[in-house]
């Protein structure tokens, strides 16, 4: 159980004529609802801003009963109500209705046939974190269409719908300020994107293809989590249904050979520091995986970031303890690239550490001595 | 309301535009609190929304929370501060007073929201006298006039009346239409027909686009500048005739002693401390005598 102190947080703005509040209670729902469109009234039409934002404020806190949200409906319906704009963005806050299909319908349709582009986007921005806003990324208003794109959740459901808009925002031949703010904020959102949904939305690329150059691919890469880049491009763990090599399709094996070489040249021009580690990893623990990367891991490593240089070489130390001679041995190719890059305490470190794998025997002495003098396979 | 209050707010932004070039991304962080007042955006969310790092998002909304125009709100959520933009929008209400003094052509009944007072106060005096070097000009989406100063319709040379948008490109030679797409501020200044600092900055007007054009009076300043210059070519003329010579001369002797005259040089070198005590080493007290080399030795 807990105390209800709401009451208590509205008398404290008791500047302006305080309302009665719309609650569930529902014992004296006539006045509260008419508290609640006085406050609409005076954010609508308030003769000073300050009045306007006290009426904001109390809005946010109120808590409207299912007739206050009736309420709020009936504005929005009202064509020429000067209270909808305030009406549609207090239901995008207090949104309680979204559990009702009907009315997520109506607020889609409405959003969908609305001329207002300020009523247009607050309507979007109600159904934010709700797959169906996904339908409003391409939206002719350009403020919905951004407000879909901040509200977007990223699922299997939603990707289909982002980079169909990325791709088509591309293909835009006037892009304007706000249409590229919408590919910017859809690029930021892909940071984010949960590794185990890359491998759907190369899924999708495959099928639909990319047609807007290598540029805008890279840019798109480059906002993707890289090692399941590694593990479908790279390592060849293909995709479910479908393998490269015995597909007869040759528009798909073009796009499969385009998304390759745009993830390669990802990986290899920024590598992500959780690739490098797990590639590190990797090349210790499996004499084969090493070999078969033996050209693309040095390239990884001569672009690892210098300042992520220390962490790695700790990394290596933790990987190389108590290991075999075999493993230090691969491991240190790595190192001896990577000291190539290094300089200061890190430099020092990676030095360091080379110095006491050559301690361990002659034969490594010798091995690590031929690799750093070039001379080794 | 958001959009009254938007606009009132810019308005007030623009005054500071000379001065504080750097409240870009405050200004885009209200103004998504501006239009839309319900907004529940965390930082993060903040950050995607205006395209700015976290960190800057932090620290501007801890600035704009200490200027009293946001508030915390529950855990990580912000809000318009009631008491801050109730002030905030006082003093714009006293500035769109100082414009009403200014002289403002209005082509509608209301600005940004606010009706425009008959009789100013005379509060409103002291504010126009605080800001007498600015102009402002609102234009509508159609390139139409929302709100002319008159003080800046006369800086560009034109009747109040006749200020619009193709007028302001015939004089600049910036359409004004360009940042109804949201462009970036543009800043740049004008010689004729009247030495001009001036800003253009797109802004909502009840709903629409519209573009803020704000002028300032830099007459001064370039006429501080040609005194600053005009000395400063003087000084380097008395320079080069007073010390140059003399200053061969010396070098000459220092050169070849035994063939150089003392005398000739002793001369010299007593016209540079002339010189010397006469632009730099005199005191305000008149004893710039004492501190001249000459008199050292």
């Amino acid at each position: 159980m807990v105390l209800d102190i709401r009451h208590l947080r509205m008398e404290d703005s008791a500047e302006f004529e305080k309302p009665a509040m719309a609650t569930d209670a529902g014992e004296s729902a006539e006045p509260l609802e008419e508290g609640m469109e006085q406050l609409l009234e005076r954010a609508a039409r308030g003769t000073t801003p300050g009045e306007q934002a006290h009426a904001v404020e109390q809005l946010r806190q109120i808590l409207p009963s299912a007739e206050g949200i009736e309420t709020l409906w009936t504005i929005l319906d009202a064509a020429d109500d000067p209270r909808r704009l305030i009406a549609v963005q207090m239901l995008g806050f207090h949104r309680q209705w979204l559990s009702s299909r009907s009315r997520l319908r109506q607020a889609v349709a409405l959003a969908n046939r609305e001329r207002d582009p300020a009523v247009s986007r607050a309507l979007v921005w109600c159904l934010r974190q709700r797959s169906e806003i996904a339908e409003f990324l391409q939206h002719e208003c350009d403020g919905a269409a951004r407000e879909a794109a901040l509200g977007l959740p990223l699922n299997r459901q939603t990707l289909p719908h982002l980079l169909t808009a990325l791709h088509n925002g591309c293909r835009a031949t006037e892009t304007s300020v706000d249409r590229r703010q919408v590919e910017r904020v859809l690029l930021g959102k892909l940071r984010s994107i949960h590794p185990s949904l890359v491998r759907d939305l190369v899924d999708f690329l495959l099928e639909k293809g990319w047609e807007e150059g290598e540029e805008r691919l890279l840019a798109l890469f480059e906002t993707l989590p890289q090692l399941p880049l590694f593990e479908i491009f790279i390592e060849g763990q293909q995709l479910p249904d479908w393998d490269p090599q015995q597909d007869e399709n040759a528009d798909r094996s073009r796009v499969w050979q385009q998304l390759v070489r745009a993830a390669q040249q990802v990986m290899e021009s920024g590598p992500a520091s959780d690739l490098v580690r797990h590639l590190l990893t990797r090349s210790g623990e499996d004499d084969a995986f090493a070999r078969h990367h033996a050209r693309f891991l040095p390239k990884i490593l001569r672009q690892a970031k210098v300042e992520e240089g220390g962490e790695l070489v700790s990394h290596l130390e933790r990987l190389t303890f108590r290991a075999s001679e075999d493993k230090v041995a691969r491991l240190a190719q790595l190192l001896v690239e990577l000291c190539q890059r290094l300089d200061g305490p890190a430099g020092t470190q990676a030095a360091s550490l080379l110095e006491a794998w050559k301690g361990r025997s002659a034969d490594l002495r010798l091995k690590i001595y031929h690799m750093q003098q070039g001379l080794a396979d | 309301m958001a959009d009254g209050l938007y606009a009132l707010v810019q308005a007030a932004e623009l005054l500071a535009l000379p001065t504080e070039p750097c409240v870009e991304s405050k200004r885009r962080l209200l103004e998504e609190f501006l239009l839309n007042p319900f907004l529940d955006d965390d930082i993060q969310g903040l950050a995607l929304r205006a395209g700015m790092e976290r960190a800057a998002v932090e620290k501007d909304i801890a600035e704009l929370c200490l200027d009293g125009l946001l508030k915390e709100v529950g855990q990580r959520g912000y809000a318009l501060d009631p008491e801050g933009i109730g002030s905030e929008a006082a003093e714009v209400v006293e500035v769109a007073e100082v414009v009403e003094v200014a002289g403002v052509v209005e082509t509608t009944e209301e600005v940004g929201g606010v009706e425009a007072s008959e009789e100013p106060p005379s509060q409103t005096e002291e504010l126009r006298e605080s800001h007498p070097s600015l102009g402002l000009v609102l234009l509508r989406a159609d390139g139409q006039p929302e709100l002319v100063d008159e003080q800046a319709a006369s800086w560009l040379g034109l009747p109040a009346e006749d200020l619009n948008a193709a007028a302001f490109e015939a004089i600049t030679g910036i359409d004004p239409g360009l940042m109804l797409g949201g462009a970036p501020k543009i800043c740049f200044t004008l010689q004729e027909p009247h030495p001009l600092t001036v800003t253009l900055q797109s802004c909502a007007l009840g709903g629409e686009s519209g573009v803020l054009i704000a002028l300032q009076d830099v007459a001064l300043h370039v006429e501080m500048a040609a005194i600053h210059a005009h000395v400063q070519e003087e000084l380097f003329t008395r320079c080069r005739d007073e010390m140059v010579e003399p200053m061969l001369l010396i070098q000459q002797f220092l050169d070849d002693p035994d063939n150089g005259d003392l005398g000739q040089t002793r001369a010299a070198l007593e016209h540079i401390n002339g010189f010397l005590e006469e632009f730099l080493l005199n005191s305000p007290g008149g004893g710039g005598a004492e501190a001249a080399p000459s008199d050292a030795s």
